[in-house]
């Protein structure tokens, strides 16, 4: 499988990103974790499943992918070495198990679980221990968590306003949650920049929905990057240059460059599959 | 692994190819050895364990009402972004509640789905607030808690594939699944 670019500007690093690739036709589908080169070269199928894999997250060190599998027909986490393909869940409680995001020290995982009736809020899981540690406690949804450069705050998305917005909160037990983001009424999972400089996140406009980018040093104003009708799930390149993220192009799921600045857009198109979830690994 | 294709969802396909009304009657064979796997080893499992196969055809009084009459509808649809159970799905629900109340045996797993369109994290949301609703809804008219559980999608699985409407109203959606 090749990407064919529209604009022609090459990646002057030689990074890695993993993404998911969906194939076939319902009612039966084919599931892949991917791992390719960042401009799409020597794609690699690390997990390949016949139900629904998301949320790719690279461990701090490269080595490691956590992702979400419903192969039970029931959402777990697991932690896979990419060097030996050995897999371990880590989490699969009753209810939900997504949205797992790496701790800076690569020591904890930050999750979305369920109670049993249904809230969904974020939980921190040290993997050593296990030791278990509630973070959000709202009657709304709370998902899709990111850690801050100093482990000591997640940002996360809560429809705790009525809407999803981004939020932040740190993790000592005390802190209250922070709201960022007030343009519009759905903004949601948080990616940083790796200097935490900028966050990318998904916002509606226009009744699509587009990556924005917004300064977490100035004033909280945001921009619009992108103009498709369902540009969603960004992620930084290690440089912090440009954000990967999936689109659609006439009714494909493709994967899309934007530069973090706005100005360059550039297309990957894929010759099979359905592609989403881009995480660009880091250095 | 291997994921069975059930003739449910070839009938439903086919049904919808053919352009039939959006409610449809889903009818879940009695298939013995429908297996999926279960729970294995490993860090981190706890709560109860919730895969299981579709309804063996013996297992349980009632097996032959549940492939006819109002309990052969087994989906509900919603508006987007609601997770309210919308009227016209009353008389399902209160089918389904009676079956449950009246075979304490039986177990059911709520699917709740999205329409493809936001973030997929948020939409598990979504879709687990969906099969919480009709959670609540059953339980309200008597069913245990212990019959009942709940998985969200969120919009990983849809039922219909395209990006208008027409789509999305079929994937807004919780299968109810007896399971055992």
């Amino acid at each position: 499988m090749v990407f064919e670019k529209i604009l022609g500007i090459r990646g002057a690093f030689a990074t890695r990103i993993a993404y998911i690739s969906v194939i076939g036709a319902l009612p039966r589908k084919d599931y892949r974790l991917i791992v390719a080169d960042a401009d799409g070269e020597n794609p690699h199928v690390v997990m390949e499943s016949g139900e629904p894999l998301m949320s790719p997250a690279w461990s701090p060190d490269g080595q490691k992918l956590a992702y979400v599998s419903f192969e039970n027909r029931l959402p777990s986490v697991y932690v896979q070495v990419l060097k030996t393909g050995e897999r371990q869940r880590v989490s699969a409680r009753a209810g939900v198990n997504q949205a797992p995001a790496w701790s800076p020290d690569g020591k904890k995982l930050a999750l979305t679980l369920s109670t049993r009736d249904g809230n969904l809020d974020i939980y921190v899981l040290d993997l050593a221990t296990q030791a278990l540690t509630r973070i959000t406690d709202d009657p709304g949804i709370d998902t899709e968590p990111q850690w801050s450069n100093d482990g000591q705050s997640l940002y996360f998305t809560s429809d705790r306003a009525g809407g999803p917005q981004i939020y932040r909160v740190g993790i000592e037990a005390s802190d209250k949650p922070r709201r960022l983001t007030f343009q519009g009424s759905y903004n949601a999972r948080p990616r940083l920049s790796p200097d935490e400089s900028q966050l990318a996140f998904v916002t509606q406009e226009d009744g699509g929905y587009r990556i924005a980018t917004m300064d977490l040093r100035g004033h909280g104003e945001a921009q619009v990057l992108t103009k498709g009708h369902f540009d969603v799930s960004p992620s930084f390149a290690p440089n912090g240059a440009e954000i990967i993220y999936a689109s659609r192009d006439r009714g494909r799921g493709v994967l899309a460059l934007v530069s973090a600045d706005g100005r360059v857009q550039e297309r990957l198109v894929s010759s099979e599959g359905e592609l989403q979830e881009p995480a660009w690994a880091p250095f | 692994m291997k994921r069975i294709v059930s003739i449910a969802l070839l009938i439903a396909g086919a049904a919808l190819l053919s352009g039939c009304p959006k409610k449809h009657n889903v009818v879940e064979p009695p298939t013995a050895g429908t297996q999926v796997p279960g729970s294995s080893n490993t860090t981190g499992t706890e709560g109860a364990s919730t895969s299981g196969r579709a309804l063996g055809g013996d297992a349980a009084a009632g097996a032959n009402a549940m492939t006819t009459g109002p309990l052969a509808k087994r989906i509900i649809y919603f508006d987007f972004d609601k997770s309210e159970i919308k009227p016209e799905f009353a008389d399902t629900v209160s089918a389904h509640a009676r079956n449950l109340t009246g075979h304490p045996n039986l177990k059911m797993k709520l699917e709740g789905n999205t329409d493809e369109r936001g973030t997929r994290e948020y939409n598990i949301g979504l879709g687990e607030r969906r099969a919480q609703a009709v959670r609540r809804a059953l339980m309200l008219q008597g069913v245990a808690e212990s019959q009942l559980t709940t998985v969200s999608f969120g919009a990983e699985r849809p039922a219909v594939e395209g990006d208008d409407e027409a789509a999305w109203a079929q994937n807004r959606r919780v299968e109810m699944v007896y399971i055992q």
